[in-house]
């Protein structure tokens, strides 16, 4: 049966303000930002990235560069607060969330914890009430590295629109781990082959439901990419046809493979797919120790005019492609649900002039956006575009005039 | 640690063991022990000691109980149901089905739930003892109540393979909506297995 919540969609409410409580170098700071652009600017290490940070993991549950979570906790404090306030907060008719994350020595009583409105609620709540898109400098080498960059990318937008597949993707990969404990542990002779039978159909049911969510988002992100793609791209790139393509490891197994462009598999089917794949390499994995089949093993593929993109494709060509599919991703992101606020890490300095004032364009007509730059010309680039300034000061941060 | 004579950092060594307890909390209550009288300190260490002394595991249902007293209360109780085993991963759950009052039949204490990342499998549960009790025969139900997460659900089918045919009926508990609560505020996943697990309604 498929049961999916009601979107309540609101696309109305911005993120009015910001309020960092011993959040990673901030003791206090808070951040009011523009419904249009804001730029964060001052030189590096001096703690831009972390206000992205805290928007995002607050919006999405966790943080995109902290190994520990209590990383995130300023030195010698026992936990950190987020607040963000959406459409003005609980007292102005928007929505409140806090998220609460205990250091490493916490005080007793201290757990993570999100609230919305003051109630404690579960991450994927989160769904109708904010969104997020965070693009980051080492995105731009998304398309050439490790293939979990791009699975990141595809479960992003997965998880932030869909509350059952996020809580599928979390399932999955704790399904994985103890499958691969189990393997070791039958690599070992510590544990009967027989013993998987269990997290063999897990895994067949929950790869099989994250491949469908992520074949879903790619189909959607396919039928926006070429336009997007042909607005960012220099004159001679224009006009190519760039496709993704989704890379599993079900082989033969799945028998009748399709093109979630014409047929959209189902879940059955896939999961059917999925047990055969796991009868097939049993012995290589009982060897291994390893899970080799499942949805944590699979990639993404760009291809330009039908070539593959890492292999084929320039610098600059994969630049502009990556930027389509950032841009696809927020528009996405925004048709089920809250319009997302678009978070720029630094990206601008790792384009050229003409790429950089494209993706400005592009940007500015999709809502709220927060760009931290270290570079003076995307900062006079902001200052003629009626931008909100602001700088940090000796850890507060300060609104520029 | 430098600066701390040996027995306070000892103990605060020992503390800091304990589950939920970091080295700040573990120095706390090695001062305070320090501040206590002699007697305190002598009661909390005999209790200590009396844990592990004292305390055994029925040789019926794995259960902690008296030393001296095997089989356990529940399990010498002539009043509950021989029949009928309520399977649980931890003492602490046959505490939580008591307070039903619901059950009358006797418990099966697994001592843990299957976790390969833990180095748990059945055979680091009392299984075994499981499989003893019911080989003897005269049981007609197993309940296997263990946690309705991964590694309870693994739990489960595992035993629920084994026993199939040993026993009459293997049942597992149900999931679903909280009693008195509102459908409303169920999380989707919560909601999603009640629908699976629906009823038809007696009439």
């Amino acid at each position: 049966m498929a049961l999916r919540a009601a979107p309540r969609v609101d696309t109305g409410k911005h993120l009015t303000r910001l309020a960092l409580e011993n959040f990673r170098s901030y003791a206090s700071a808070e951040l009011t930002p523009d419904p249009g652009l804001t730029v964060v600017a001052g030189p590096n290490g001096i703690g831009k990235t972390n206000l992205l940070e805290a928007i995002h993991a607050t919006i999405v549950g966790r943080s995109h560069r902290a190994g520990v979570e209590a990383d995130l906790v300023r030195h010698g404090t026992p936990f950190a607060r987020v607040r963000l306030d959406l459409g003005g907060g609980t007292g102005a008719g928007g929505s409140s969330v806090e998220l609460v994350v205990p250091g490493p020595e916490p005080m007793p009583g201290i757990r993570k914890r999100l609230t919305i409105n003051g109630v404690p609620r579960r991450t994927s709540a989160l769904t109708d009430v904010a969104r997020v898109v965070l693009f980051r400098p080492e995105e731009m080498l998304l398309l050439v590295g490790s293939p979990s960059e791009r699975r990141r990318f595809l479960d992003g937008i997965v998880g932030q629109r869909d509350r059952r597949a996020a809580r599928d993707l979390v399932d999955v990969a704790r399904v994985v781990t103890q499958r691969n404990a189990l393997l070791r542990a039958i690599r070992a002779e510590e544990a009967p082959l027989d013993a998987l039978a269990f997290w063999d159909e897990q895994l067949a049911q929950l790869g099989a439901r994250v491949m469908v969510a992520r074949l879903e988002v790619l189909r959607e992100l396919n039928e926006r990419i070429v336009p997007l793609h042909d607005a960012v791209a220099t004159d001679t790139e224009r006009g190519s046809d760039v496709s993704l393509t989704y890379l599993d490891g079900l082989k033969e197994a799945w028998a009748d493979r399709a093109d979630p462009g014409e047929r959209m598999p189902g879940e059955g089917e896939l999961a059917a797919a999925y047990r055969r794949r796991i009868a097939d390499v049993r012995q290589k994995e009982a060897w291994n120790g390893v899970s080799l089949v499942g949805p944590q093993r699979d990639d993404l593929r760009a291809g330009l005019d039908a070539r593959d993109v890492a292999s084929h494709a320039s610098r600059g060509q994969q630049r502009t492609i990556i930027l389509a599919m950032k841009l696809a991703e927020t528009d996405l992101l925004g048709i089920d649900g809250p319009r997302p606020v678009v978070l720029l890490d630094d990206v601008f300095s790792e384009l050229d002039p003409d790429r950089a004032a494209r993706l400005s364009d592009l940007i500015a007509g999709r809502g709220q956006v927060i760009v931290t730059t270290a570079d003076p010309g995307t900062l006079e680039a902001a200052r003629s575009r009626e931008a909100a300034i602001w700088r940090i000061v000796d850890g507060n941060l300060e609104r520029e005039a | 640690m430098a600066g701390l004579i040996a027995p306070v950092a000892r103990l605060i060594e020992e503390f800091s063991k304990l589950p939920g307890i970091g080295t700040k909390t573990a120095q706390r209550l090695t001062y305070h022990v320090l501040r206590a009288s002699t007697d305190d300190a002598r009661s909390l260490a005999a209790a200590l000691v009396s844990i592990k002394e004292d305390v055994a595991y029925c040789s019926v249902c794995c259960n902690i109980t008296e030393t001296g007293v095997d089989p356990c209360q529940i399990c010498s109780d002539p009043r509950r149901e021989v029949a009928h085993i309520c399977v649980v991963e931890e003492p602490l759950d046959v505490l939580a089905i008591e307070r039903t009052g619901e059950f009358r039949g006797r418990y099966h204490v697994l001592h843990g739930a299957i976790s390969p990342i833990d180095g748990i499998g059945p055979e680091r549960l009392r299984t075994r003892e499981l499989m003893a009790r019911v080989a003897e025969g005269g049981i007609d139900e197993v309940i296997l109540a263990t946690n309705p997460n991964l590694e309870g659900e693994a739990t489960a089918m595992y035993l629920a393979d084994v026993l199939g045919s040993h026993v009459a009926s293997v049942t597992r508990i149900a999931r679903g909506l909280p009693v008195g609560g509102d459908l409303e505020y169920a999380d989707d996943v919560t909601l999603i297995r009640s629908l699976q697990g629906r009823r038809r309604i007696e009439r």
